[in-house]
């Protein structure tokens, strides 16, 4: 009996774990400070960290935010002494297939606080060498993030000090000119205005403001170095760009524009979101049956100054992939908005009375995508959730489901509705299918050696993806 | 008129944050032809922001932190478009934030004001419509109200205080006053409050105790004023209470799942909860606010509005403080 009580318990951990990697970004939330997002999370890091070192270093395989990837990332490295020898090789294989799909910005600063923290045992050198000879070019490296790879090959004592690489990044005065493109663009963009527009567009840019280049005719010319994020910022996003865009990253985007334009492009935007939910849900599409949503669009889902409009744009991005997954699909913005393209984060949010219209339609699955702060009356989505659970519909025609995208700092975990409703983080909208599958353990009707057979096939799907 | 009520507005459930509730107010309709505006006087919470002295009219000044004052404007009545329905077309409202009259301090700012309730006359007074708004300073009017009914002396003739007032003149009395930013976790509620569709007004409790009621004619009119309410003026009792006070529990819904049988009844039962709400908060939260007589005073009665005539007019307890709050407001009805 007691060692079942303990596999509940730490079932619940891991998927509590999941729930703030997934979602908890140490950045400051509608409801909670940077502090208290930051100081909430190092806490649940560290407990799962020395509780479940396994489960710990088997999360970087699920779909967790790039700052919880890299975080885990350093942990894993820092407390290396605490793992058994087949312990690291696991960890080893996830740190390496993990790194690879970081972005490079933040592996260098992962490489960095490495540096700062005093890691540097052979296992952590091997990674950095190996992420490096990973990379396509490192000159690029080199001119981009030039202090980072910088610190990296000083603190790996990578051999790049022989040949024009290593004389570009330690002793930038020994040559007059350098063989590879980007390098010597860089040295030429000194003195040559024309230099910067071989340059990637972060590095020109700063060129650009020593040469006191205009703002406009230097974004007009270096647009085709600029990636597709910072077109996107920049307010140049082409179709081509709108038509690969994630789906997450497009319902931002759209979320950005003010209504007259929203109501402008219409069949643009829509046709977009509508293009990259069909990616999204690829195979499944479709398959869901009938499916209900509630989507909540009150006031808190504007976010915060530095994560504006994120839960929104999480519900925004589920309502077109459940379109999509679904045969049919009932959408319920807890405002009543009944045009998706221009709903807006303003009003309560009367959750309860929302989910028994949604309730009304009869699905197979009720989604309910929210940040779980039910306010007009408190309490009442809880409630209505459990009532139906025990008396209306006991047979469980209806599978219901919370994503809920934001981290609530005091709860170590994401706020739920009800205990009877299984509740999962989300951070990006098309990983909605994974997250429900993970949500399902949540109901507590699976027990702990499921879930670990459970990341024990993604960690081989994940670890083998990227070998491939 | 001795009460205060709650005609026309409807309860809706509270939002919690730490030991503050908010309670929100909306009307069905909004009040026609009023609308409220605000005039910003000075900088918000800095050392002199906001510093103001009144001509209260008979030689006597009044030296206050006075961050804003409200412009009532009827225009849109006597201009015949009626509604308030959001247009500004007919009323001459200052846009939310103009600072009016000349800013050019080098020092502590200080502004005179003259009457703390006074009819707004444009710069150049080329039209008649301009006097169709009154420009009062909400707090003080209360506060003015509020001392001088309690900081006089006894109401009844008292030999031995009358020749200690002849003597050593009145005895000083001291009371302290909060702006809302300095009550813990008001700000942070009133950040965090999710302003329902057509509300017009709030009522604000530290530790459950009323600290607040706020009530304007107009939702969009709310909108723009919501965050006055953190450089209002509160009571020694508001502060301590949100300072020293626990996180105050939330209502929260509870079903008798006994009798829910069907779809519908699990949606009137829902329903019922928010009904059940607002028939607790009127006969236990508010109750000392709306059962409490008062004394009313009128300040001044603006002309000629379709649909009765409005006043200024200013609510004191009269016989007692009420707890927690300073025992005053200033209502447009």
């Amino acid at each position: 009996m007691t060692e079942t009580y303990a596999d509940l318990i730490a079932a619940e951990d891991v998927l509590l774990f999941v729930n703030s990697a997934v979602t908890s970004t140490g950045q400051r939330e509608f409801r909670s400070d940077a502090y208290e997002q930051r100081l909430s999370l190092a806490f649940v890091h560290e407990y799962v960290r020395v509780n479940y070192r396994s489960v710990y270093a088997a999360s970087l395989a699920l779909d967790i935010n790039d700052h919880n990837a890299a975080r885990i990332v350093t942990q894993l490295l820092r407390t290396a002494g605490e793992a058994d020898a087949e312990q690291k090789r696991v960890e080893g294989r996830l740190i390496a297939a993990r790194l690879a799909v970081l972005p490079p910005q933040r592996v260098y600063r992962i490489f960095r606080e490495l540096r700062a923290a005093g890691v540097n045992n052979r296992r952590t050198r091997a990674i950095v060498r190996d992420w490096l000879a990973a990379r396509p070019d490192l000159a690029h490296d080199a001119v981009k993030y030039r202090p980072g790879l910088k610190a990296a090959a000083r603190h790996a004592h990578l051999p790049l000090d022989r040949g024009e690489l290593g004389d570009f990044l330690f002793a930038p005065g020994r040559r007059v000119r350098y063989e590879h493109r980007f390098l010597d663009a860089y040295r030429r963009a000194h003195y040559e205005q024309a230099a910067l527009y071989e340059l990637p567009f972060t590095v020109a840019e700063g060129f650009a403001a020593r040469h006191g280049v205009e703002r406009k005719v230097f974004l007009e010319r270096i647009a085709p170095r600029m990636t597709r994020l910072e077109r996107l910022r920049s307010g140049r996003a082409a179709d081509a760009d709108l038509a690969v865009m994630p789906l997450t990253r497009l319902a931002l985007y759209v979320l950005s524009l003010g209504f007259e334009e929203r109501v402008a492009r219409r069949a643009e935007l829509t046709g977009a979101l509508r293009a990259a939910a069909r990616r999204a849900a690829g195979p499944y599409a479709g398959t869901w049956g009938r499916v209900a949503a509630v989507l909540d669009d009150s006031y808190s889902a504007s976010g915060s100054g530095v994560k504006r409009r994120r839960p929104l744009a999480v519900a925004l991005g589920c309502h077109f992939l459940l379109e999509a997954l679904a045969g049919s699909y009932v959408p319920l913005w807890t405002s009543g908005a009944r045009d998706p393209l221009l709903v807006r984060p303003w009003g309560p949010t009367p959750l309860g009375v929302r989910i028994v219209d949604a309730l009304e339609a009869a699905p197979e699955r009720l989604v309910i995508v929210s940040d779980g702060w039910d306010n007009a009356p408190p309490g009442l989505a809880g409630e209505v959730l459990r009532v139906w659970r025990t008396q209306l519909d006991q047979e469980r025609r209806t599978s219901v489901v919370h994503m809920n995208p934001v981290y609530d700092a005091a709860g170590f975990d994401v706020r739920r509705l009800a205990p009877s409703v299984p509740t999962a983080g989300i951070r990006d909208a098309e990983d909605l299918p994974a997250l429900v599958e993970i949500a399902q353990f949540a109901e507590g009707r699976t027990g702990l050696g499921e879930l670990r057979a459970y990341l024990d096939r993604r960690v081989e799907l994940f670890v083998k993806g990227v070998a491939v | 008129m001795s009460r205060i009520d709650l005609t026309g507005l409807r309860v809706l459930p509270a939002q919690v944050w730490g030991g503050v509730r908010l309670v929100p107010l909306v009307r069905e309709e909004p009040v026609a032809g009023l609308r409220l505006h605000r005039e910003v006087y000075g900088g918000v919470g800095g050392v002199g922001g906001g510093l103001g002295v009144v001509d209260v009219g008979d030689g006597t000044s009044y030296a206050s932190y006075i961050p804003h004052g409200f412009v009532a404007d009827w225009s849109h009545a006597e201009n015949g478009d009626g509604g308030g329905g959001g247009s500004k077309a007919g009323g001459e409202s200052a846009a939310y934030g103009t600072r009016l009259g000349d800013m050019s301090h080098h020092c502590v700012p200080v502004r005179r004001h003259h009457r703390m309730a006074k009819r707004a006359r444009a710069k150049q007074a080329r039209t008649k419509r301009a006097e169709s708004r009154l420009r009062f300073l909400p707090l003080h009017l209360a506060l003015e109200g509020y001392l001088a009914l309690h900081f006089g002396g006894p109401s009844m003739v008292w030999e031995e205080w009358s020749r200690q007032a002849l003597r050593q003149g009145l005895s000083p009395r001291a009371e302290d006053a909060y702006a809302g930013w300095e009550v813990r976790g008001l700000g942070e509620a009133l950040r965090v409050f999710e302003i329902h569709p057509g509300q017009c007004g709030v009522m604000v409790y530290a530790g459950d105790a009323l600290a607040a009621a706020f009530v304007v004619p107009h939702p969009e009119d709310y909108r723009v004023l919501h965050p006055t309410l953190v450089q209002d003026l509160y009571g020694e009792l508001v502060h301590q209470y949100a300072w020293f006070g626990a996180p105050v529990p939330e209502f929260t819904a509870r079903i008798r799942d006994t009798y829910v049988r069907s779809l519908d009844g699990l949606r009137a039962a829902a329903e019922e909860q928010g009904r059940a709400w607002a028939a607790a908060h009127d006969s236990v939260m508010a109750r000392d606010l709306l059962e409490t007589p008062y004394a009313f005073e009128r300040v001044y009665r603006m002309g000629g509005v379709r649909g009765g005539r409005r006043r200024i007019s200013r609510c004191t307890a009269s016989c007692r403080r009420s707890s927690g709050a300073d025992g005053s407001s200033t209502s447009v009805r």
